[in-house]
């Protein structure tokens, strides 16, 4: 079933398109990447599921419901992270999300709830404007997560943040997005730092969505590595049991698991075995970058 | 509805605060200088034998003390109109990222742009001005409605320029219609009185879009300011009609 689900969609600013017949879907329960160049969509395309933007054509629905026309049900349903958030002046951090549960009719407990998810307890009281970036961007998270959102909308969440700041705001993403249990879509063009946390991407250039699929689906078609995680109690005896094994390229203990570097052609039959043995998997890979750079190079050289 | 009744006043009443206590300051300037213009009338009253004017110089002071209304309500529709765009170009995208609707969002902004001042303006003439004259005149009364319906149809036109997002449009549209225009058009009547038919359009529109002033010239309108007041008011609620339609359907959070 999908959250989210794009057939289509076209979105026009005068003569510009903005978002050209773009068709895509976004799995319930995945985290997936929205990956593009600057000024390939991703803003637009996120306004669009918000219901700011209205489509110019094509069919758009959010949990089912047209965001255009039911904007307010999507937007109790839906948390966003924008781009460049605008947050309403002279309000300290507890204030501001104290305003947004009564915007959102929930009681005093969730701003607590989203104060201490996001690491910002120690800053009820700080003036929204005395907040750093990285905080700013926490702030962002937290409003987003306000009322148990069913999916999460982050536009470039990591933009304009040191290399600290950027993990610490991944860290809590994948965090959120295990706690909460919601589909996230989350939009950069900093791919390498999108691969720790998302299971799917779309990759979009122009307007126009080039691939899509989860991570196994993008490394099987375009040839690319894929990293499995696997999370297992003793990690070192099942190790030496893995790196002996066909397709398997390397194996890297961290902690609370492996990282099991496979060929493409290998994947399925590993993951299945590993699956039978009730050990938790999932797929990253770690080329996201190589098919990034010859799906989305390719297309705007050969448009 | 109740849900957005509470948005709205929300909105209304945790964002802008400061427009609010703008309001206020005005509406408490306007409730405090009522005696100064009472003292100047019943003064005049007084000596009118050596007054240049006829009997009525009590309706005079009253027109004076409502053009200095119409400043200060020109200063209040001045700061919530751009106060409006700035707000549609920046913090409308956090507003209309929660579950509030466009529509939520346009109300609020009609009643601080043109509701409110409209009718706080009137009220705040009205309430100490019947404290001393618990009977005010019928000709007064009139002229109260006359303001009031000005008042709405010039807020609205500000209302639906402030909807460009444009700050410097709203600037110019405000001092247009507030400033500028009931001297063009007064001019126009004084210089094309012979030419009828230049000279009726401005009548006419002076009667619509302003109908408490064309009450005071001394020309002879082709519209009477009642109808003028009572086409003002048609007028202000097909703009806020158009307003709200524009919101519903139309605008974008770019």
């Amino acid at each position: 079933m999908e959250a989210i689900y794009v057939e289509g969609l076209t979105k026009k600013f005068g003569r510009t398109y903005a978002v050209r017949d773009a068709t895509f879907y976004v799995k319930r329960g995945s985290v997936t990447a929205l990956l593009g160049p600057n000024g390939a969509g991703k803003t637009t395309t996120i306004k669009v599921l918000l219901g700011l933007l209205r489509p110019n054509s094509g069919r758009v629905r959010v949990l089912g419901m047209d965001p255009w026309t039911e904007g307010v049900e999507v937007r109790r349903s839906v948390g966003v992270l924008h781009e460049r958030p605008v947050y309403p002046r002279g309000f300290r951090v507890r204030d501001l999300l104290r305003y947004v549960a009564k915007l959102r009719d929930l009681g005093t407990e969730s701003v607590d709830r989203a104060l201490s998810l996001t690491g910002l307890k120690e800053y009820g009281n700080t003036k929204v404007s005395a907040l750093s970036r990285g905080y700013l961007q926490r702030l962002g998270l937290a409003v987003a997560i306000m009322g148990d959102p069913e999916v999460l909308l982050l536009d470039e969440p990591t933009a304009n943040l040191d290399p600290a700041a950027r993990m610490e705001i991944l860290d809590l993403i994948s965090l959120l997005s295990k706690e909460l249990d919601v589909t996230v879509l989350v939009s950069s063009h900093i791919i390498p730092e999108l691969e720790r946390i998302c299971d799917h991407a779309i990759l979009i250039s122009r307007g126009r969505v080039v691939e899509q699929g989860s991570l196994q689906e993008l490394a099987e078609r375009h040839g690319g590595a894929v990293v499995l995680e696997v999370k297992v109690g003793e990690p070192r005896g099942l190790a030496s049991e893995l790196i002996s094994m066909e397709g398997v390229i390397g194996v890297e203990i961290v902690d609370g698991g492996l990282l099991v570097k496979l060929g493409s052609h290998r994947m399925k039959d590993i993951e299945e075995e590993l699956v039978s043995r009730g050990l938790p998997v999932r797929f990253r890979t770690s080329s996201l970058q190589d098919i990034y750079t010859k799906v989305v190079v390719n297309a705007q050289v050969s448009s | 509805m109740l849900k957005s009744a509470v948005k709205i006043g929300l909105y209304i009443g945790k964002r802008f605060r400061w427009i609010t206590y703008s309001y206020l300051i005005v509406v408490f300037i306007v409730s405090f200088s009522s005696p100064y213009f009472l003292m100047e009338s019943l003064v005049a009253s007084s000596v009118q034998t050596f007054s240049p004017l006829s009997p009525p110089y009590h309706n005079y002071a009253v027109i004076q003390y409502f053009s200095m209304a119409g400043f200060l309500f020109a200063l209040m529709v001045l700061v919530s109109a751009i106060s409006m765009a700035n707000d549609l170009r920046s913090s409308a995208l956090f507003h209309l990222s929660q579950p509030m609707s466009r529509t939520d969002v346009a109300i609020s902004w009609m009643i601080l742009t043109s509701w409110a001042p409209s009718v706080l303006c009137v009220l705040s003439i009205v309430i100490p001005l019947m404290c001393y004259l618990p009977h005010l005149p019928s000709g007064i009364l009139r002229n109260f409605l006359l303001l009031l319906s000005q008042m709405l149809v010039i807020s609205s036109i500000v209302l639906m320029a402030s909807a460009t997002r444009r700050s410097w449009l709203v600037l110019a549209v405000c001092l247009l219609l507030m400033f500028f225009l009931p001297f063009l058009l007064a001019t126009a009547i004084s210089i094309f009185a012979p030419t009828r038919y230049v000279s009726d359009a401005a009548s006419i529109a002076m009667a619509v879009l302003y109908p408490l002033m064309a009450s005071t010239t001394p020309y002879n309108t082709t519209l009477s300011p009642t109808a003028g007041a009572q086409a003002a008011v048609v007028l202000a609620a097909v703009i806020q009609g158009l307003y709200l339609a524009y919101f519903k359907f139309r605008f974008e959070v770019i």
